[in-house]
């Protein structure tokens, strides 16, 4: 999985079947220096994550394919978690509560 | 998945038959703030999307899911419209 951090909402009304009911946001991945890193990634929230919120996505499509319950759907990218806080050889790098963040 | 915007079209005639009856089209992808990037790139369309549109897309393996029944050789397709992108803060 990676460290992304949710940037964007998308809306899409027009789209394939399997995407009806999931919320779809745009994310940015982070380097461990909390810098954008690689391209942007639409992924659909399994989580209920929020604007600026750190998260972390699945980029692997029979995986998410399995997190839908699905067998061929073209998705192949997902929030799977929110994160709290992590730590780096026992330093806290990041900390959802204090944000003392990118 | 990945955002795009249809730039243009592609024909061909001669090509695998899997491939028959999709619409190929030219994409280049955005970024979140919609500036254009890369170089076009052909997608296979499973929407009925138009010039200039914003969509977006899967790859990969998973590109050749849309299209029911039959599994073409496609590394992007274009899976929907886009009506909006907005950072909610």
């Amino acid at each position: 999985m990676e460290i992304a951090k949710v940037v964007k909402k998308v809306v899409s009304t027009v789209k394939n079947h399997v995407f009806e009911g999931y919320s779809m946001l745009l994310v940015q991945p982070l380097s461990m220096d909390f810098k954008a890193c690689g391209s942007e990634v639409l992924c659909i929230d399994l989580v209920g994550a929020g604007q600026d919120e750190i998260v972390m996505i699945m980029k692997e499509g029979s995986g998410v394919n399995d997190l839908m319950g699905l067998k061929e759907a073209p998705s192949d990218a997902a929030i799977v978690g929110i994160v709290d806080h992590i730590v780096i050889n026992d330093k806290k790098i990041f900390d959802k509560s204090s944000s003392e963040k990118a | 998945m990945y955002l795009g915007r249809i730039v243009g079209k592609v024909v061909c005639s001669a090509k695998d038959e899997l491939l028959n009856g999709i619409k190929m089209l030219l994409v280049r992808k955005i970024d979140g703030n919609g500036v254009m990037y890369g170089k076009p790139f052909v997608a296979c369309d499973s929407i009925g999307a138009g010039n200039g549109e914003t969509v977006f897309l899967c790859g990969g393996g998973e590109a050749a899911f849309p299209f029911i029944k039959k599994r073409p050789p496609s590394d992007a397709a274009v899976i929907g419209i886009i009506d909006s992108i907005r950072s909610e803060s």
